[in-house]
């Protein structure tokens, strides 16, 4: 049994945490003076459940401190006392502490955050002045390590306690045997089984409950810290508490407990029995319509499988038509389910902001500036491996705006604007990618500052001229800060070149737009997912390759007299106002080509790293949606080739690599010049 | 008669499968031997060495093939209907890794003590490990024993060919 707990408080520790971030959104949905109850009881739920928990498991101090947090969660659902704003930043405090608590446990220590204390004391405060010493008391002692003073109040005394099950109860994973072993914990306990309830042998159903029984304990407990231990079996079960010197209660009497354990009993213990293998990190929550539209799926692939498996058994001439229907058919439900699967990996970009709502009240307030954030399209759905690896840039960019982008108070009213500051969070589809802008309307990037620390820093050569937009491009330089006194919330200079490259291995880009005075916005470019793309297939010489589609940004034919050549044999065209080098890939790769002229070829113009080039292949072919495996698995990093993919006919192609492409010509160039100098010396 | 099944099926033994190349006889262990399938024309891997003859899709992953013939630098021959490619599959440091070898054909499976495996022998200087794991006779036949996991780990496959390189005379450079 000991075992089966140990794999419940993984489920335990996930639910506390998921808990929390409901319960944090939540709280920041509250404004003092105005009492939303439904707010309340959301978070009040979430109090309950995490307490419920952490009793089953044993977490004494756990229930105990969120006990706390709990009874002024009450008396404010009941409008005992008014909501305040020391309120909200107590519980969002309590959610820290709680959540740097269940981290702890789920690392198996034992010990306590040191904030839990002081808090403890912080909710007294706020339950005393209310009359509430005497709830409050009861309560404290009622809890599962009661303070010694208190148990000299009570004596040992025999309660009597007739537990009659519902009969579902086994069902929804509750376990007799551990109340009882919960009750033995608190005093003698004597267990008599009832068994006239039990029915012939062949009407007995296994999971079914039929047996009651009698308990009989002798402990200094209150009828309160009794009840606890039937929390969660007190809706279907009968339990009638008897203390000699009182009348006997039963359970449904305690109204408060009653209506919220209903909500939470069932979906807590029939998710443990659901996930009893859970991996912490790789496991994913799919919603059941995702599930359902994929079983509808398989089931319509069987339907045409079938038809198309009866076709072929006595096939005839004249039963072609129905023939090529049944593969349309085939390939129009293949394509639905790839989508739905990939969907199943796809999850709200929510989750990456959840965080921000919080974090931007707490550094705005730190930084005594008024800062109003606005979310749109939380609902954009992204690959869950990317949405992970985002979270920390768009957190980091967050940090940025407020600290570097908007101005304090004061500042805004000096140059004209209004107080409240405005950050922007946007997520968005636009053509198969993702794009995520943060916008805020602060005082825009100082290109001199900028331009000045980066010649002091070394990074840029101070007798070029840079443009403005290659001056922006500088922040994300690594070793670029330029705060003068660094500060906690951002500005070590480590961030910035972090979080292009962080972008970039998940192939996207980032880009800067800011105009002085009226702020910036930073839009991060994604991909939808990592294991599928949009390929364009080019041929060069014999052979296929792949072009993401996502860099190429048009393709065409070359005319005579387009093609300049520069001193270091560099080929350049001009495309309208810039001019191109164009990279021959048959050469890169070492193909035989078919061209005789460059003319012949067709030139794809790319994108990377914020540079255009042209690559010449030999012809383009279709364009289609990929699947990317990878090559290191069996084999190992090949340049030029970021992967491979298998097409429709069942052969393997190389996706190109358009950045290691880049490296690898600029690097020959590099040499090849550098060995041609050499060669001028020798001569 | 249980000591004779335990004397036969010996501990100190290895099935190795055989196959022939320019009339030599080689083997690996027959339990990293995933399967064997005709010569299929593959995807060609830009700036390789050649025997890395390309990449093939078996079953949805992709599986890099190398031709053993090239590789041990013995006379290319044209693939034939009874070209085979061995599927080995090894693990390479915690990783399972899949490749294919072309050898001219596959010939026979032999159980081998290792008390008859002879190490190969020391010419010239140690260049770390040897793909040979060592020599044995069956019949009068000499066949030489391969370590798959030594072949598979291709990183160290191109240090053997760079040291190959690196003694031979650079002629590109010699021209300049």
């Amino acid at each position: 049994m000991d075992i089966d707990l140990k794999q419940f408080q993984q489920v335990f520790i996930e639910e506390c945490l998921e808990g929390l971030e409901v319960m944090e959104s939540e709280l920041l949905k509250l404004n003092s003076g105005s009492v939303d109850s439904e707010v309340i009881n959301t978070i009040f739920r979430v109090a309950h459940s995490i307490k419920g928990g952490a009793g089953t498991f044993g977490f004494n101090q756990l229930t105990e401190f969120t006990h706390v947090a709990e009874t002024l969660l009450d008396d404010l659902r009941a409008e005992k006392i008014p909501l305040i704003d020391g309120h909200i930043n107590l519980f969002l405090q309590t959610v820290d502490c709680l959540s740097a608590w269940i981290q702890l446990l789920a690392d198996d220590s034992e010990s306590i955050p040191d904030a839990a204390e002081s808090l403890k004391q912080q909710y007294n405060q706020y339950l005393l002045p209310d009359g509430n010493q005497d709830k409050l008391a009861m309560e404290d002692d009622s809890l599962g390590k009661p303070n010694p003073s208190a148990m000299k109040e009570h004596d040992d005394s025999d309660w009597l306690i007739s537990f009659v099950p519902g009969q579902d109860i086994l069902k929804q994973g509750n376990e007799p045997r551990l109340i009882f072993a919960e009750l033995a914990e608190m005093g003698e306990l004597k267990v008599t089984p009832k068994l006239e309830n039990l029915p012939v042998w062949k009407d007995l159903l296994p999971e079914d409950i039929y047996v009651s029984w009698d308990l009989e304990l002798i402990s200094s407990v209150s009828d309160a810290q009794i009840k606890e231990a039937f929390e969660w079996v007190e809706d279907d079960s009968t339990i009638i508490i008897t203390h000699p010197s009182t009348l006997p209660q039963s359970a449904e009497s305690e109204a408060a407990d009653e209506t919220l354990s209903e909500s939470i009993v069932s979906p807590v213990v029939t998710k443990k029995i659901a996930s009893t293998k859970s991996a912490e990190t790789n496991s994913i929550r799919v919603s059941i319509d995702k599930v359902d539209a994929l079983i509808n799926m398989v089931g319509e692939l069987v339907i045409t499988q079938a038809m198309l498996g009866e076709l072929g058994q006595n096939f005839s001439a004249d039963k072609l038509p129905a023939l090529k229907k049944g593969l349309t058919q085939l390939s129009q439900h293949t394509r639905e389910m790839q989508d739905s699967v990939m969907k199943i990996r796809m999850l709200p970009i929510q989750f990456a902001f959840n965080r921000i709502p919080r974090m931007v009240r707490d550094l705005s307030e730190q930084l005594g500036k008024n800062v109003l954030l606005r979310m749109h399209g939380e609902e954009t759905e992204l690959d869950k491996i990317m949405l992970e690896k985002l979270s920390d840039p768009i957190v980091h960019l967050v940090r940025n705006a407020l600290d570097h982008g908007i101005e304090t108070i004061e500042e805004r009213k000096l140059a004209g604007k209004s107080d409240v500051a405005y950050l922007d969070i946007n997520a968005f589809h636009q053509g198969g990618e993702i794009i995520v802008e943060i916008r805020d309307d602060g005082r825009g990037l100082n290109r001199a500052k900028i331009h000045a620390k980066a010649i002091e820093k070394g990074i840029v050569n101070k007798d070029l001229h840079y443009s403005d937009n290659q001056i922006d491009e500088l922040i994300f330089a690594p070793g670029f800060s330029t705060v003068e006194t660094v500060s906690d919330i951002s500005g070590r200079g480590v961030g910035m070149d972090v979080v292009k490259r962080n972008i970039e291995s998940l192939g996207g880009g980032i880009k800067i737009e800011s105009t002085t005075g009226a702020g910036s916005c930073f839009s991060i470019r994604l991909p939808l997912t990592l294991s599928i793309m949009d390929g364009q297939l080019v041929k060069i010489g014999s052979k296929t390759y792949i072009l993401p589609i996502m860099s190429i940004i048009e393709s065409l034919q070359l005319k005579d007299g387009m093609v300049t050549k520069l001193a270091d044999d560099t080929e350049v065209f001009k495309l309208r106002d810039e001019f191109i080098p164009i990279i021959r890939l048959y050469q890169v790769l070492n193909h035989e080509t078919s061209l005789k002229r460059i003319t012949d070829g067709l030139l794809v113009v790319v994108e990377s790293g914020n540079n255009k080039y042209g690559l010449l292949v030999d012809d383009l072919a279709a364009q289609q949606q990929v699947v990317i495996k990878n090559l290191e698995e069996n084999f190992m990093k090949v340049s030029c080739v970021s992967g491979a993919t298998i097409l429709g006919n069942g052969t393997v192609a190389l996706i190109l690599d358009i950045a290691d492409i880049v490296k690898r010509v600029t690097a020959e160039r590099y040499q090849s010049q550098h060995q041609g100098q050499r060669g001028h010396v020798a001569a | 008669m249980d000591n004779n099944t335990l004397t036969e099926i010996d501990e100190q033994s290895t099935q190795f499968l055989t196959f022939i190349m320019a009339e030599e006889e080689y083997g690996v262990e027959i339990l990293d031997v995933q399967e064997i399938r005709g010569w299929e024309s593959c995807t060609e891997i830009p700036n390789m060495p050649a025997y890395v003859k390309g990449v093939i899709n078996l079953r949805g992953t992709i599986v890099p093939i190398v031709d053993l013939r090239q590789k041990f630098g013995l006379e290319n021959i044209e693939y034939s209907a009874i070209t085979v490619v061995i599927v080995v599959k090894v693990l390479v440091e915690d990783k399972s890794k899949v490749m294919g070898l072309v050898v001219d054909a596959v010939s026979d499976v032999h159980t081998i003590a290792h008390s008859d495996i002879n190490l190969p022998p020391q010419l010239g200087p140690d260049n770390g490990p040897s793909v040979i794991r060592g020599l044995v006779s069956i019949k009068d036949k000499m066949v030489v024993l391969l370590s798959s996991s030594l072949l598979l780990d291709l990183e160290q496959f191109q240090n053997i060919e760079n040291l190959n390189v690196h003694n031979t005379p650079p002629a590109m450079v010699a021209n300049g």
